[in-house]
């Protein structure tokens, strides 16, 4: 099997893909208890805006992130403000399913408009580095993963720090494991709420420039990477932030692997048997004591 | 006269209307010939109706969002057509289509139904796209109808067979609501744990009006391959149709039998007349209704039905089983 | 300080308060009592702004707080520590006493309050690094009481103080309680099953059943009246009975 090391390799490359298109979407469930299921779309939003910096104004896709990641920021605060706000007295399971079905509407506006305005056809952003790979031990990786795996690691990282250092990511931590007891302490949700929704979307917008420079384009990714991303949700375990990267990581080696063994258009039965035996053994998520 | 007016008034208002039109629908074709255009249209009304009708079973009575109904569609129409090119007669191969969609109902049913609506939602997406995927590389070819069909197709049998189903699912729905399982089911959505705390095993209850509406959702997918005649069948399990049936429950108003009636006259009528000019404008545009009329509902749950007809004032209380405040 | 009339309180269509009325002065220890459902939670989460009352007033030094968001509320001054020991159980014990100060005035006095929490418990500066769920009991009561105390109220609201703690761990809190009470300018209202013990701590006391305020007065008068004795004293096999609702 001189292929498995190869293998292996786009198989970190994938997990780490789906871990960074996970982290917005488990950001604000686990905080909020939405469950947006338009964050592919986002995330597809995110995709065209790189892609379109760089074919009318030149901007290099890497260099666009924080630009990109900013107008995320401010559309995930409008969304907040406009529409998910207005799910915050509700009970916890009306919740979920109103912002499935809110998000539902979400996909129906974000997705078609997309289609209107870009059309169905592929589109492939290329860069001067885009088609380079790289060789390392008989393995081949092309240099847009590393520049990924690169960046999530930032991502990672900033997150880290903000969440466990700063005033404002503990209490976001604190509020989504006690909304109720972090608000008689004096914790205003409603800004909380915000926040977390804007930096959800900015997550979403990074994965979508990581996506750009991977993978081609166009208006359907939306929807068949937030299956993806709620599978990882339930493999890591719903609520949970950090361990998503791990639970991605393996998602993509097992498809990885099976992709060997029944071959590569089968991989979403691989997500979905993965599913349905978490569910059946261990609902919570794999990293659940 | 008086006997009919005391039947109108223990309907209530909008039973009444529903039941003329019901009759309208039976009676005037077989009067007036409608065109091939407005027969085609009522025919896709009607397998809206029906999947929104069984949807909303599941959405706006049992409280489960139910993203994939697709994946009960499609594996509808590919059920009724195996089985009818197999050489069963016509009502054999629809019920196939139903049976069909229950056996993915079964799969994906225990495991998510026994936890908390997220999951639900999650797992019929999956399966919805995970049977798309498969169906892109396995059936790559339309599949034709038997020769049989051919023969004995004519636009207006086609008609009938939709409005006969749709007939059967309202009453079937109705049924339900009207059942010791419907207010079972009302309990579960309206609060799971007290539910569970009086004796009720929810997940066996969720499971039963599952099956239900997977086998109504089968049975619609059937429907509209006998009328197309032949099916791509990847195409039938796109999201489209899940799109379809959960705006029109929705906007119609979910828990209510009417509601999802009202939806889908108002989806199909989007559809026709915006469908014209940008043909995925109509979908942005049913996108913007669909989130408005969500984000004006405070609880998420509530009949959005009633708001529109205390909007056209219609006031009327129906007796169909309505969901609290 | 704390002013409330005909107070009414609806959940859904059941009405779980009902024409309460009540009085907290500015340094005082307030019990309010009764068995279990009859209200007192509703009425703290009330008071906290987590439910909204129908009808009535609640004003807090002049303030009305009927329309206030619960962190508001907070910044006037009122902090409830809440039943069911919540604590952020993923959360160290020093980041725990962190959101404790979050609003202004308590983040500014950060350091010198987070010293004088320790004196008062120090088994949480012994703790300040472990995770808030790994603690006791009585450790997570103490830390959140401490929290509570971070935001520097002027009321302090507990609930149910006792539930699932042992006897006496229950005596030793509220001596502290009282201690605290003395050494600072600490209006404290506790809402408590074990009616004997809080009356013997407070000043004054209240007892709620059915959402009405039945009774009132001096606590040490409400220890002694027949009725109350024989309402709550009388049954119990022991003062401490295991009216707990959640083992620890």
């Amino acid at each position: 099997m001189a292929q498995l090391p190869q293998i292996l390799a786009y198989g970190i490359i994938l997990g780490v893909f789906y871990g960074l298109v996970t982290i917005g979407l488990s950001l604000l469930f686990g905080v909020m208890k939405y469950l947006n299921i338009a964050h592919g779309s986002f995330m597809m939003l995110g995709a065209y805006a790189s892609y379109w910096l760089f074919m009318l104004w030149d901007i290099d896709p890497i260099l666009s992130i924080p630009l990109v990641m900013a107008l995320m920021f401010l559309v995930g605060c409008l969304l907040y403000k406009l529409l998910f706000s207005r799910l915050s007295k509700v009970s916890e399971d009306v919740r979920i399913n109103s912002s499935m079905i809110m998000a539902f509407g979400l996909i129906l506006i974000l997705d078609n408009s997309a289609i209107a305005l870009w059309t169905t056809n592929i589109k492939i952003l290329n860069t001067s580095y885009t088609s380079t790979m790289l060789e390392f031990m008989g393995i081949r990786i092309p240099l847009t993963g590393l520049i990924v795996i690169g960046l999530t690691s930032l991502a990672i990282l900033a997150l880290h720090l903000f969440l466990g250092r700063t005033y404002l990511g503990k209490s976001i931590r604190a509020t989504s494991q006690d909304w109720e007891a972090a608000s008689l302490l004096g914790t205003n949700i409603d800004r909380i709420y915000l926040v977390s929704c804007g930096i959800s979307l900015a997550l979403a917008g990074l994965a979508g420039a990581c996506f750009a420079l991977t993978y081609p384009i166009s208006p359907d990714i939306g929807l068949r990477w937030v299956l993806f991303a709620m599978v990882v949700l339930v493999l890591a375990g719903m609520g949970k932030i950090k361990e998503v990267f791990l639970a991605g990581l393996i998602m993509a080696m097992l498809e990885q692997l099976s992709s060997v063994v029944i071959g590569a258009e089968y991989r979403g039965i691989v997500s979905l048997a993965v599913f349905i035996l978490i569910l059946i053994f261990k609902p919570q998520g794999l990293f659940e004591k | 006269m008086n006997k009919l007016k005391q039947a109108a008034s223990s309907i209530g208002l909008t039973g009444t209307i529903v039941i003329v039109f019901a009759l309208a629908l039976i009676v005037v074709p077989l009067v007036v010939d409608l065109g091939n255009y407005i027969l085609t249209i009522l025919i896709s009304l009607l397998v809206f109706v029906t999947l929104s009708e069984s949807w909303n079973l599941m959405g706006g009575y049992a409280g489960q969002v139910n993203l994939g109904l697709a994946a009960y569609f499609g594996t509808g129409a590919l059920c009724y057509m195996l089985v009818y090119r197999a050489g069963a007669p016509l009502p054999v191969a629809m019920v196939a289509g139903g049976l069909g969609a229950t056996v993915v109902a079964c799969i994906i049913g225990p495991p998510t139904l026994r936890l908390r609506g997220a999951y639900f939602g999650i797992g019929t997406m999956a399966v919805a796209e995970v049977l798309r995927l498969i169906s892109t590389t396995t059936f790559t070819q339309t599949i034709y109808s038997p020769a049989s069909y051919w023969i004995t197709f004519t636009l207006t049998k086609s008609y009938y067979i939709a409005l006969a189903v749709a007939i059967g699912t309202i009453v079937v729905a109705y049924l339900v609501v009207h059942s010791r399982l419907g207010l079972v089911l009302q309990a579960i959505r309206d609060d799971e744990d007290a539910a569970n705390a009086s004796g009720i095993n929810p997940a066996r209850y969720k499971m039963i009006v599952f099956i239900i509406s997977s086998f109504l959702a089968g049975v619609a997918g059937g429907v509209l391959s006998y009328h197309r005649g032949n099916i791509n069948v990847p195409g039938q399990f796109t999201m489209d149709w899940t799109i379809g049936a959960i705006v029109a429950a929705t906007i119609g108003g979910w828990g209510t039998l009417t509601g999802p009636v009202l939806g889908s006259m108002i989806f199909v009528l989007l559809r026709e007349i915006l469908g014209r000019t940008v043909p995925t404008g109509y979908l942005i545009v049913t996108g913007v209704v669909f989130v408005l009329v969500i984000t004006f509902l405070p609880d998420g749950l509530t009949s959005s039905g009633a708001m529109i007809r205390s909007a056209l004032g219609w006031g009327g209380r129906s007796s169909e089983a309505t969901l609290p405040e | 300080m704390l002013d409330l009339k005909e107070i009414d309180v609806y959940h859904g269509d059941l009405q779980a308060l009902s024409k309460v009325s009540l009085t907290i002065k500015d340094k005082e220890i307030v019990a309010i009592v009764g068995s279990n459902g009859a209200g007192k939670s509703t009425l703290l989460r009330t008071i906290c702004g987590l439910h909204r009352p129908a009808t009535g007033s609640l004003s807090f030094d002049g303030v009305s707080l009927i329309e206030q968001p619960v962190h508001e509320i907070v910044n006037l001054g009122i902090c409830m520590v809440p039943e069911e020991r919540r604590v952020f159980r993923e959360m160290s014990v020093l980041e725990n006493l962190e959101m404790g100060s979050v609003i202004r005035r308590a983040r500014q006095a950060r350091d010198s309050t987070l010293d004088w929490v320790y004196e008062v418990f120090p088994i949480l500066k012994t703790r300040q690094g472990q995770k808030a769920g790994t603690l006791s009991g009585g450790e997570q009561q103490m830390l959140l009481i401490a929290r509570a105390l971070m935001s520097q109220p002027k009321l302090l609201l507990i609930d149910e103080l006792s539930l699932g703690l042992a006897p006496l761990l229950v005596q030793n809190l509220f001596k502290t309680m009282r201690q605290l009470y003395e050494s600072t300018e600490l209006a404290i209202v506790l809402v408590e099953q074990n009616v004997r013990a809080a009356l013997e701590l407070a000043d004054r006391g209240y007892v709620i059943e059915g959402g009405r305020i039945v009774a009132g007065g001096d606590a040490k008068e409400l220890l002694g009246r027949e009725d109350i004795k024989d309402a709550y004293f009388g049954v119990a096999p022991e003062p401490w009975a295991t009216r707990t609702k959640k083992a620890d």
